[in-house]
């Protein structure tokens, strides 16, 4: 799959703010994207970045299955493994965007790792 | 930097909700005065010292005073008046506006567990609070340093009579240390730090680097090691006996080698021990964060929708078993009804008619064997397509527990502050007592037990590489293939990064040279500028140390432990006045007691060419004998805001009141 040149972008941000590995911030993207966003929407043809990702860096093995299931379940219809890809990418450009929009409300003084464990309820 | 206000809500002499605003928001820019300067007046013991270390406070919590003091503190936070109404909590909030946005922060002292909490909020342009900030205590103290550095708030937060003792421990390591931190200096040398560290990881990068050839090596190792494999199994026998009495020698003369150490304090070994300790507990941590951010966190964000999936995808199955259910019950009816109206009747049966045959049989045979058809309560999409392995495994997906990281990220902050700590102190602590015989035997066993071991190590390795020779043999290429690829190009990293290095060197060489550079220019024309007498000719400063020597006319070395009192603290003032030019950032001055040692005409040049200049904000705090009413009149043109704080005597608390003494003195109700 290829990402978005802004999404791209915004990778390196979060990567670089959270200090965390490329895979790392795709799989959270995801997450966020599925679990933050309102609907799923296949995303407008736009420029692509220079950047080939494995769509199995979200998911291998059966944990695809999961990822699957919890898609179906968010847009409410059966879908093949062609659109299942396509949702994925759209999942982690929309987490992308999220997590884009979140960091620019902090400020200097907030830590995004933190921010993140509170919202989710986890620190 | 700016302070916007500071409230205090029954701390200390402080009843009540009061509130100091330091900046006159709506205030008209002045063409002719830059009104930078904040007078505060207070007779001794009505709340001054309260009013310097609430901001210590909030800025640097407990770490800038020692245990007992702070403890002290605590104790004493919450107003008496207060406490004797029965109420048991105290509260400071100073709000302060840099190029990143307005912030307060808010401590509250609770009287009855003696013990602070501390909350961060942003604030809007109006200066009311947005939101509280997600940061740890530790994150927020670091947030602090970025601005004013804990030990270098000395120079920007100080009592003026005791700011000249600056001069006589200019040399010390603390002060240069200070000193670099408020030029920036520090943060360069952090930066060549960094880069040390992404050169040490990319190093260990390039050693897992494979090449094609390791794999055939490994194969071809592999083949000429199994003959020796019984020749290696004997040898390794040998190996553990001699390792065990060895072990034995080196355990006792390591002990001895500690009993000497113990002897003496904070040595070298020690330290080095303790460093050592922490390096290990700070990796740990690192370690543990960055497991949690790989397997944890995204699957702690997906949990709703895990959870949710589950009790769909139940529901799902349930509705599909009832379904099932009722069609098993009515299948004998539904064959029975199929054939029966097949049967010709005469007239023929309409379809409609022939449906409501079947419903209405339906309900009949239902209730004359008895079938409770209340399985399908709602109608449910099936949209899951699951087959039972997949179902199974779905439903019983593992959940991610929370776990307190939290504690994690304040340990680890604490433990990194201990490392830096012991790391400072390493540099300057004695050597350790003479271990160096001990030492020599030591190491002599430690060598022979390293060869014993790496001995052991390679019979032990050959053994299992043959074990299972081909499987791990297969693992390892496609691992070592997925790792090169991952990799990159390392040597091309490190090159760029050396280049990256050795610029950075240069440019912090320079800089500090250029930086050392402008003090001295700073410090000769404040100097001219302050003092009475223009005794002073040049003035050095060394670029390697930070410190400061000033020259007569003559040439000759000024001894400057000699000067008066009054000289010393200009000297001081003028030293920290070009240090805030040369670190180029805005830093608002709290000073206490300024004047009191210096004679009328200093005080004038003080006023004249040091307060109204020394930065965008001046807050002076002042007894009535310090600033007389000559004085305040020259000052009052620069003056944003003016403040007294009046103890009350009756009531028995300090007020907050706009205005200065000799404004007052008109004031009847003050008379």
């Amino acid at each position: 799959m290829k990402l978005s040149k802004n999404g791209f972008e915004i990778l390196q941000r979060v990567m670089a703010e959270l200090e965390m590995e490329r895979p790392d911030v795709l799989r959270l993207a995801f997450a966020k994207g599925l679990t933050e966003s309102e609907l799923i929407q296949e995303r407008e043809k736009g420029e692509m970045a220079n950047i080939e990702i494995p769509v199995s860096v979200i998911a291998k093995g059966d944990d695809i299955v999961l990822i699957k299931h919890l898609l179906i379940d968010k847009v409410q219809t059966q879908i093949n493994d062609e659109l299942l890809d396509k949702l994925i990418v759209s999942c982690i450009e929309q987490g992308l965007e999220i997590m884009n929009e979140e960091l620019n409300q902090l400020t200097g003084a907030d830590s995004y790792f933190f921010y993140l464990l509170e919202k989710h309820g986890i620190a | 930097m700016i302070f916007e206000y500071i409230k205090f809500k029954n701390y200390r002499p402080y009843y009540g909700e009061q509130i100091l605003h330091f900046r006159d928001r709506k205030k008209e820019p002045s063409s002719v005065y830059k009104k930078n300067i904040i007078l505060i007046g207070g007779l001794n013991g009505h709340g001054k010292t309260s009013l310097i270390n609430a901001i210590f406070i909030c800025f640097y919590g407990r770490r800038k005073f020692k245990a007992k003091e702070y403890e002290e503190l605590l104790r004493n936070a919450v107003n008496k008046k207060h406490l004797a109404e029965g109420g048991n909590e105290g509260a400071v909030e100073l709000a302060f506006t840099d190029h990143t946005g307005s912030y307060a922060i808010e401590v509250v002292f609770d009287h009855r567990d003696l013990k602070e909490t501390r909350r961060i909020y942003q604030l809007n342009e109006e200066m009311q609070k947005v939101r509280e900030i997600a940061t740890t205590e530790q994150a927020f103290y670091e947030f602090i340093d970025q601005r004013i550095p804990m030990d270098v708030s000395q120079f920007f937060i100080f009592d003026a009579e005791k700011i000249r003792d600056l001069v006589g421990e200019q040399d010390s390591t603390e002060t240069i240390r200070a000193i670099q931190k408020v030029v920036s200096l520090e943060l360069y040398n952090q930066l060549l730090k960094d880069l040390d560290y992404i050169s040490r990881e990319l190093a260990r990068d390039l050693k897992k680097q494979v090449k094609d050839s390791d794999i055939e090596a490994i194969l071809d190792r592999a083949d000429e090691i199994s003959d020796k494999l019984d020749k290696y199994k004997d040898e390794e026998t040998k190996i553990d006996e001699q390792l065990a009495v060895l072990s034995d020698q080196v355990r006792q003369l390591e002990r001895e080698r500690r009993q000497l150490i113990a002897q003496s304090s904070a040595t070298k070994q020690e330290l080095s021990r303790w460093i050592g300790e922490y390096e290990e507990k700070v990796n740990q941590y690192r370690a543990f964060l960055k497991k949690f951010k790989e397997k944890e966190l995204y699957q702690l964000v997906l949990l709703p929708a895990i959870r949710q999936l589950k009790q769909n995808i139940r529901k799902e199955r349930e509705y599909l078993d009832a379904k099932y259910k009722e069609k098993m019950q009515f299948a004998p009816y539904e064959q029975f009804i199929e054939k029966l109206l097949e049967v010709s009747v005469f007239p023929p049966l309409l379809k409609n008619q022939k449906n409501q045959l079947k419903a209405k049989g339906k309900d009949i045979w239902a209730q004359l064997n008895n079938i409770q058809r209340t399985l399908l309560k709602e109608d449910v999409k099936v949209i899951h397509d699951l087959s039972n392995k997949d179902y199974h495994f779905l439903l019983q997906y593992p959940e991610a527990k929370t776990q307190n990281i939290r504690t994690v990220l304040e340990e680890m902050k604490k433990a990194e502050d201990m490392l830096e700590k012991y790391r400072a102190q390493f540099d300057e602590a004695p050597d350790a007592v003479d271990t160096t015989e001990l030492d020599e035997q030591i190491k002599e066993y430690h060598q022979q037990l390293g060869e014993l071991r790496q001995k052991k190590k390679h019979v032990f390795s050959v053994i299992r590489r043959l074990r299972d020779e081909h499987t791990k043999l297969q693992r390892e290429i496609t691992e070592k293939q997925k790792l090169r690829d991952e990799l990159g190009p390392v040597e091309q990293k490190i090159q760029l990064l050396n280049k990256l290095r050795s610029a950075t060197q240069e440019f912090i060489d320079q800089v500090t040279l250029l930086k050392a550079k402008q003090l001295k220019l700073q410090v000769e024309s404040i100097m001219e500028q302050m003092f009475r007498k223009s005794e002073f000719g040049e003035v050095k400063f060394h670029p390697e140390k930070f410190t400061l020597t000033i020259y007569n006319k003559e040439g000759h070395e000024v001894d400057l432990m000699s000067r008066s009192e009054g000289e010393k603290q200009l000297i001081a003032l003028a030293m920290i006045w070009a240090l805030t030019k040369v670190s180029g950032s805005q830093i608002p001055f709290v000073i206490d007691t300024p004047l009191a040692r210096l004679d009328s005409i200093h005080r004038s040049n003080l006023v004249q060419h040091y307060f109204t200049k020394l930065s965008d904000q001046v807050i002076i705090l002042s007894t009535d004998t310090e600033i007389t009413s000559d004085f305040y009149s020259e000052l009052a043109p620069f003056i944003e805001k003016s403040y007294i704080l009046n103890f009350d005597e009756e009531e028995q608390y300090t007020k907050i009141e706009e205005g200065y003494f000799f404004e007052k003195v008109k004031n009847p109700w003050l008379v």
